[in-house]
């Protein structure tokens, strides 16, 4: 018998991330902008989504895949309004690039302008994990307080934008917009920040428009690269 | 929770090299874990411990060596490290700071054992 080391020094999710850059890089150049929506169970992700579609019905092509550990729940909701897939993870605690590959494929890998992938509600796993997306949006509710940021700092630390939901409930909670924001912005300073509410939609078209823009400027990259 | 997923990953990548190298029993396998990498130390220790018995050999090790969260100033270039999640250079207060290292699951090396098949003895 003989002893060998061997040094290896390798991220273990490399291979995961090089998948999901792939996977990035092919809807960029069919001019997709992708998603990654992220939050605890309950902040209003799906709602989020229906209010968004009815938004931009007419002037985004959006599709959506959506996750969770059971049912297809929430792809009943929106499929009234937009192409989507289920993702049943069957208990697992997040999404991965291999199962986004997969709801891609069976939509029909249609040329969105916009494709949503709507995460397990999970403030912590879903941050490890890349999933192909160009933007990574952590959503954060009036009714869960306002100190989820420094509790939960990978999820903001690697999130592109803030949408703060509920908004219409503000006056019936002691959640301090201004302090949530703070510590999110000590975490991750570069974050846009949008201030929601589903159901009043209030902010909703700011959301939208930042869509737009921000699917604009993919497009314009992909053009003169 | 997903420490047992990243584990497996990690099982399967050693397992791979395990058989390039024609290891016959892995000894020890030593991995990087920081304070962004988003695991507990005592959940990937017992998943490890749970998942393990299926490399060659048995009783494999896991070194786990963590690591403080690095990162670069891009404003005035120091190296610092990150307490308590406060994303700012202690040097200039610069919030525009690269994270170096503290943030991944690495796998460092594996101390393999392998049969002789070329007749040299060990000394």
């Amino acid at each position: 018998m003989t002893k060998t080391t061997i040094r290896v020094n390798r991220d273990i999710q490399a291979e995961k991330r090089e998948r999901a850059a792939a996977f990035r890089e092919k809807l960029s150049r069919q001019g997709t902008l992708v998603l990654n929506l992220v939050s605890s169970p309950g902040t209003g992700k799906t709602a989020l989504l229906e209010a968004t579609a009815k938004e931009l019905k007419g002037r985004l092509r959006m599709g959506v895949l959506v996750g969770d550990l059971a049912t297809d729940r929430d792809a009943q909701r929106l499929a009234p309004l937009v192409p989507v897939e289920q993702l049943t993870t069957g208990g697992a605690c997040h999404l991965e690039i291999s199962l986004v590959e997969q709801g891609w494929q069976k939509l029909g890998e249609p040329e969105f302008d916009i494709l949503f992938i709507e995460n397990v509600g999970n403030l912590v796993c879903p941050a490890s994990h890349d999933l192909g997306e160009h933007l990574r949006v952590s959503l954060l509710s009036t009714t869960e307080g306002d100190d989820k940021p420094g509790k939960y700092p990978k999820m903001f630390r690697t999130s592109d934008t803030l949408v703060l939901t509920k908004i219409d409930l503000l006056p019936y909670l002691p959640f301090r917009v201004e302090a949530a924001i703070e510590d999110a912005r000590l975490i991750q300073p570069d974050l846009d920040i949008f201030h929601t509410s589903a159901i009043t939609t209030e902010g909703i078209p700011d959301w939208c428009e930042y869509l737009e823009q921000q699917r604009q400027k993919l497009v314009a990259s992909v053009q003169t690269s | 929770m997903h420490e047992f997923s990243l584990v497996k990953s990690l099982l399967r990548q050693v397992n791979e090299i395990a058989e390039q190298h024609g290891a016959t029993c892995v000894e020890e396998v030593k991995i990087e874990i920081g304070p962004l990498t988003g695991v507990e130390k005592i959940l990937v220790q017992e998943a490890f411990e749970l998942l393990s018995p299926d490399l060659p050999g048995s009783d494999c090790r896991l070194t786990i060596i963590e690591v403080p969260l690095q990162a670069i100033c891009n404003s005035c270039g120091k190296s610092i490290v990150v307490q308590n999640f406060q994303f700012q250079c202690t040097a200039c207060g610069s919030s525009n700071i690269r994270i170096t290292s503290g943030d991944a699951f690495r796998l460092l090396d594996v101390t393999i054992d392998t049969e002789l098949t070329t007749g040299v003895t060990e000394p």
